[in-house]
This record gives structure tokens, sequence and C-alpha cells, in this order.
């Protein structure tokens, strides 16, 4: 198994075999600043990666390290103070809506639309037909196998079927790059490894690319091609690691695996590091 | 724009959008533009309420006002309060009565003024018992809230510890219910003063809404600007003297401040 | 029968019993001189005159002016108030200048204002319309502010994320949520405006129900007071009740979401 980290604050070159042309996410020298009452407080400090389009790249860090900022300033809800962040190409602020779609961690269904009506918004907001988005809806309904709650209200699913509407709600329109926030943290453990599988094979189905926040490095690891480690606040880019792991992927089975405990011990411990200081230790 | 600037700059804001209004009604009436007639002008109805004020013409009438407000606040919040913990003593009760007070709480009971005008007169009463009415249903689910919210562990504990029923109704069910009485008043303070204005427009004989009642009917705007104006200062006065009790309250810490 | 329906019967009779132990022995307490009947009537009276003015077709004069006020009044008082509620919801500067005033304005029972109306706008059912319009407009007003701003902030940034215009925000987020709310409103502005309505009949009028109370009051004849007061009551009752099912059915979505995996 094959481990490569790379230095800080430098660009990383795309992973080996890979030559498609422009990144779909480039991240050069990123820094966002927020103003507090006096002084100004650094989210993010000098963060650069990239992501080939078509990879599963997951973003780990101890909390309040600038992981939503990092997620926000790549789809445009918030502006850099310095850097560039460059969405295939285009400056994040001026990407067209639909290349992007993003899935918040709290629950960003609208509670006053169906199951089928929250899907089919994102085509209705681009001016498909309403019976024809409606079609598309139940098809990515089914496909996320809710097949049969088309008509519930948000209110009546469980957590686990509220994020599958929402990854439908994300997927329905194609966006060539997916950004997601901790989107299980909030589900209990079992729902949790089925949400991942499904996501895998969704991902699988339609080539998108995916940026992946989590806190948790075991899920990092077993979603992604690459893991981005970032260090405690302010957010630096500390080191990026390959996962070598073979797909297709089952989340449980390959936690078991010895290339996977490896990877994880090895990336475990710079994250630890980070964790601790984060915390007040040494 | 940062907070602390912002705290300072926001009253001043809303100070100068006051001012500002009314220096236009000023303006817009000595120049012709607005007709005093209807609306009179800022400075006539300060004046006449200032004198209203030092000639103690409108004492009398305030008085009369606060005097139904206040009787009737009392009474009712007291009737209610005992209704609320009689009813919460007993489930059987409970289950029987609180249907008949949902149903009386919902009814419109203001619109009973006239009936209460034909049995009780032109003074006083009719309009005090109307502001019983208007108040008895709140405090009395209030309190029955308040009772059934107190903590059985609570209760349990101090039974435990031997306490007799009426050292648990001082220790435990009063202070409880104590602090769910202020918040009702503060409440009901306003339908209390609404029923005895209510009362004195449609018909009574003294009170600040006679004097305005009266203006309008001989059409003088300035009149009913002004008894307005003491209208308005009372229930601001009253608002602000019920927020003191709630902060001494909350000093021999029988009160959360919210 | 279970144990709990059994109890609901029980309850119920009791109930009924006791309103009509209470109006049964109002009605003999009359008949056998104990209480006067000018004075307090009796139920049977007060039957036979609301029976009169429905076979003589008096009632449907005034109930339609005291419907039409109270209507007129609720609707345009309800869109005044929602529409300057959305704008305060979406420009916040004028909320953060407005908002004392208008809580103050909101803590004043409107009423007291109604002779500066009745001063502006005559005696007739303009000023009972303007009447139930302050009293309702601050219901709506506060209803939609506290709707807009109750919608969730990640809601928000998610239908932003997907490229909604603000036309397009105005209407699959801030007006859904909002129209939910105006319906709870709806019920509580309902027995505001009839209020509202009757109160100014009750200072001025020519006609509607409050007309005929006060009428009533003033040539001393409690049947007719009450018998106007209990179709006043009805009213509003039956059509709160009317409300509340309406209400049901649109709040589907509103229930407590459920919390497992």
């Amino acid at each position: 198994m094959r481990v490569e980290v790379s230095a800080p604050a430098l660009p990383v070159a795309a992973p080996a075999g890979d030559d498609r042309g422009v990144p779909a996410v480039e991240v050069v020298r990123l820094t966002r600043t927020f103003a507090g009452t006096g002084t100004a407080v650094p989210a993010l400090v000098d963060v650069s990666f990239t992501v080939a389009p078509g990879e599963f790249v997951s973003v780990v860090g101890p909390s309040g390290c600038g992981k939503s900022t990092l997620l926000h300033l790549i789809c445009g809800l918030l502006r850099p103070s310095q850097g560039e962040v460059r969405i295939f190409g285009t400056p994040a602020g001026r990407v067209q809506p639909g290349r992007i779609g993003y899935v918040f961690q709290r629950d960003a269904l609208l509670p006053w639309k169906t199951a089928l009506d929250n899907v089919a918004l994102p085509l209705l907001l681009r001016g498909t037909p309403p019976a024809r988005a409606r079609q598309t809806a139940r098809a990515w309904m089914h496909r996320v196998g809710l097949a049969g709650f088309e008509h519930h209200y948000p209110s009546q699913l469980s957590g686990g079927m509220r994020k599958r509407v929402a990854l439908a709600m994300t997927m329905v329109y194609h966006p060539a790059l997916i950004l997601m926030d901790e989107p299980f943290a909030a589900l209990d453990v079992q729902t949790r490894n089925l949400m991942e599988n499904e996501l895998l094979a969704l991902w699988a189905q339609t080539a998108s690319t995916i940026l992946f926040v989590t806190h948790d490095l075991e899920e990092a690891i077993a979603l992604a091609d690459r893991v981005v480690v970032l260090t405690r606040r302010p957010g630096r880019v500390k080191a990026i690691y390959t996962v070598d792991l073979p797909r297709p992927r089952d989340v449980t089975e390959v936690r078991g695996s010895e290339a996977f405990v490896a990877t994880y011990r090895r990336i475990w411990a710079d994250l630890r590091d980070e964790v601790l200081a984060a915390h007040g230790h040494a | 724009m940062d907070t602390r600037r912002r705290r300072t700059l926001l009253p001043l804001a809303r100070l100068t959008v006051v001012g500002t209004f009314l220096a236009a009604w000023e303006a817009g009436v000595r120049a012709g533009a607005i007709d005093p007639f209807y609306v009179s002008a800022p400075s006539a109805i300060l004046v006449r309420a200032a004198t209203w004020v030092v000639t103690g013409d409108i004492l009398g009438h305030v008085a009369a006002t606060l005097g139904v407000t206040l009787t009737g606040l009392a009474v009712g919040v007291l009737l209610g309060a005992a209704t609320g913990g009689a009813v919460a003593a007993s489930p059987a009760v409970a289950r029987v009565v609180l249907p008949f007070l949902a149903v009386g709480n919902a009814l419109p009971r203001v619109i009973l003024y006239p009936l209460l005008v034909l049995w009780l007169g032109v003074g006083a009463a009719p309009r005090i018992v109307l502001v019983i009415t208007l108040v008895f249903f709140t405090a009395a689910f209030n309190t029955h809230a308040a009772v059934r919210a107190v903590d059985r562990d609570v209760v349990h504990t101090a039974r435990v510890l031997g306490a007799r029923r009426l050292q648990l109704l001082w220790h435990v069910y009063v202070p409880a219910v104590a602090v769910w009485l202020l918040a009702t008043v503060r409440v009901t303070m306003g339908f209390a003063l609404a029923g005895a204005i209510v009362g004195e427009y449609v018909g009574a004989a003294r009170g600040v809404g006679v004097v305005v009642a009266f203006a309008q009917s001989m059409f003088n705007a300035r009149d009913v600007m002004a008894g307005l104006t003491v209208l308005l200062t009372m229930i601001w006065v009253m608002d602000a003297g019920l927020r003191a009790v709630e902060r001494a309250a909350a000093r021999w810490r029988l009160v959360e401040v919210s | 029968m279970t144990h709990a329906r059994r109890q609901g019967l029980a309850t119920a009779g009791a109930q009924a019993a006791a309103v009509l132990t209470v109006l049964a022995a109002w009605e003999g307490a009359v008949r056998a001189g104990r209480l006067s009947q000018e004075f307090v009537s009796r139920p049977g009276a007060v039957a036979a005159e609301i029976w009169r003015w429905i076979a003589t077709g008096e009632l449907w004069p005034h109930l339609g002016a005291t419907v039409s006020a109270a209507l007129a009044g609720l609707v345009l008082g309800l869109g005044l108030g929602a529409a300057l509620g959305l704008l305060l919801a979406l420009v916040p500067l004028l909320a953060d200048l407005c908002e004392p005033a208008l809580a103050t304005l909101n803590a004043t029972p409107r009423i007291v204002f109604y002779p500066v109306l009745a001063l502006w706008l005559g005696l007739g059912i303009a000023s009972k319309i303007a009447l139930v319009v302050t009293i309702v407009a601050f219901v709506g007003l506060f209803t939609v502010l506290e709707a807009v701003r109750a919608v969730d902030r990640t809601v928000v940034a998610q239908v932003r994320v997907l490229g909604a215009s603000s036309a397009a925000m105005l209407r699959h987020v801030y007006l859904p949520a909002t129209l939910v709310w105006i319906a709870a409103g709806l019920r509580t502005s309902l027995g505001f405006a009839f209020v509202g309505a009757i109160l100014g009949e009750y200072m001025a009028s020519m006609r509607g129900l409050g007309y005929l109370i006060i009428g009533a009051q003033h040539l001393f004849q409690p049947a007719r007071v009450m018998a106007g007061l209990v179709v006043a009551m009805a009213l509003v009752w039956a059509l709160d009740a009317g409300l509340a099912t309406l209400d049901a059915r649109w709040s589907a979505w509103r229930q407590e979401p459920r919390h497992e995996g």
C-alpha cells in the first residue's frame, strides 16, 4: 500500500494516471479572516490543494479548524480574504449554480414541501416543466430507496430517510461537483454506515466529483481517494494522504482490512496532534 | 456597522424618526396643509394634557379608571388563582371543570358589557365585573398549569421530610404559583385596562375614557388626542411599575427574570 | 368501550347535565316568581326572541352588517399586516427602527383608538372596519415577522446554493413559510375581528348585532340583550370551529419530526 505525504502549502499534483485537464477544484493560497469586535479572527490561512474531476476527497481536522468555512468558500457562499478558488477553471463566485451541489449537516429540506417536491425543486428552479421535474424526481426517489414516500412531509420521515431525500435533491440535477459538510454526523452509527455505502453507489453511477468534510477519520478513509488533513484553527493544510484501497468498497468490511488500519494509523498520528492542540494540550 | 456603534446609534435613529414625525405634523398644521379639525396639532395636544394635569381636572378621571382596573385585576386574579388551584388539586374536578373554563376563555367576554350595565347600572360596578371576567380565566388556567407543573419529586421529597399539608402549600406550591402570578398579571394588565376603557366608551360616568368619548361626540380632536395621550401615559407607567415589581421580586428570588 | 372512552362520555354527560340543570333552574325560578323576568329574563324568552328574529327576518340585515365589518377588516388587516411584516423581515434596518414602536402599539389595546377613528371616518361601517384593521394588522405583522425569521437558515442557504433568484426564494421559501402561520393567526384574529366590529357598534351605529344589543340595553330589554349576545357568541364559536378543522388539515407538515435513525 502506498502512502504519500505532500509538503504543506504547496499545490498537490493530481494522482498518478489522472490527466483529465482542468481540475474540478483548485484552491490556491486560500485565506479567510472574519472580522470580530476589534480583532480579526483568521479561520483559514494559506490553504492550497487540487481535486481532480471524478475524485472523492475527504477533508478532516479538529473542530473549529474551518472545514465548513472551506466549503462555503468553494461554493461561493463566502468570498476569500486572500487567494483564489477555481471550479473547473471558473472563479468560485462566478460559477453557474447548476454545477455545484451542497449537502448540509443539518436538515435543509423545505419542511412545507413533500419529499417529492423537495427533490423536484432544483429542476423547477432551472426552468424544467413541473411535470417532467416531478417525473425525474420520482425516479431519483426510487433510486435512493424511497419509492412510496413521495407525498410524505420531512417531519413524517426518519433522519436517515431525510438524508436520502437530501442526497436525491442534490444529485437530481447532476452537479459536477458535490460538497458535503458532515452530512451523516447527526445519524446513528448503523444508519450512517448504510448511507455511506449508498453514497458510494450513487457516486459510482454519477461520476461527480465529491469533496467530503468530516471529523470522523474512519469515514474519511473508507469513502475517499485522498484525505486532506487540516490543522487546528487557523486551518492550514497539514498533509494530504492518498488512500489506496480497492473499489468498489463496502464501508463496514473495508474497515477491517490491514491496509485500512495501516492508513488509519498513519493519518491519525498527524490528526491527533492537532486535536490535542485544539483542546489545549501540548 | 459593528455592534457597539449600533447600540448607541439605533435608539438615536428611532428618536429621530419619532421627532421628525411630530415636527412634520406640527409644521403641516401651521402651514395649513393638515386640517387641525381632524388631528389637532402636537403643541395644542400637549398643552391641553398639561393643563388638565396641572389644574387637576383629569386626576379624578384617572383615579376612576385606575380604580376600576386595579380592583378588577386584583379580584379576578385572586379568584382565578383560587379556582385554578382548587381544580388542580383534584383530577376528577379538573376533568369536569376545565372544559367549561376553556369555553369561557374562548368566548369574547368584553361584549357582555351591556348586559352588565343592564344589571348593575352605570357606576363602577359593571366595569369592575367586566375586568374580572376578562382576567379570571387566564389566571385560572395559569395557576392550574403552575400547580400541575410543580415537580412531583420536589413534593415527594418534602413529604418524606415530614412536611404537612399547610407547610407543603407555603413552601412549595405558593412560591411556584407566585412566579406564574406575576407573569399572569403582566399579561392580563392590558386586558384589564382595555376592559375598563371599553366600559367608559360605551357608557360610564367617570373615567379617562369618558373624557375621550365625550370629546369625540363634540368633534373635539384636540381633547380626544389629549385624552389618549393621558391613557397611553397611564399604560406606560403601569407597565414600568410592573417591571419594577418584577425586578424587586427577582432580588428576593421569587421570580426568574427573563 | 374502552375505559378512557367511557370516562370521556361520563364527563361529557356530567357537563351537559350541569348546563341543563342551570338552565332549568333559571327557567323554573323565574316562572315560580323567585327571580324577576324583567330583570334577568329566562332561557325560554331568550330563545323565543332569537326565533322571532329569524322568523321575521329582522336578524339578517344586522347580522350581515356585523359580519361584513368583521370580515372586511379581517382581510384588509391581515393583508396589510402581512405585507408590512414581510417588508420588515426582509429589510432588517427598517425592522430595527420600527420594532420597539410597533411593540408598544401592539401592547396597547387598540380599542382605545376608536374615538379617533370615529372622528375621522364617521359613525358608519368605515370606522368599524378601520378598528378591526388596527387590531388585526398587528397580529398579521408579528406573525409574518416571526414566520420569516423562523425559517431555518440552513434551508435558506440550501435553496440559495441551488441557484434560486430572489423571486424564487419568495415563492418557494418565504411565502409558504408565512402562509401556515397566517392560517394560525387567522383563528386568533377572527375573534378579535368580531369583538372589534361589535364594540364599534356599541359605541355608535345604526345597524349590526352590537346595535341590537346596545339598543336593547337602553330600553331595558334583557331578553333581547341576551339573545344578541347568544347569536354573537354562537357565530364566533362556529366560525372558529370551522377554521380549526381547516387549520388541522393545512398544517400536516408541522408534526413533530421523528427522531430515530
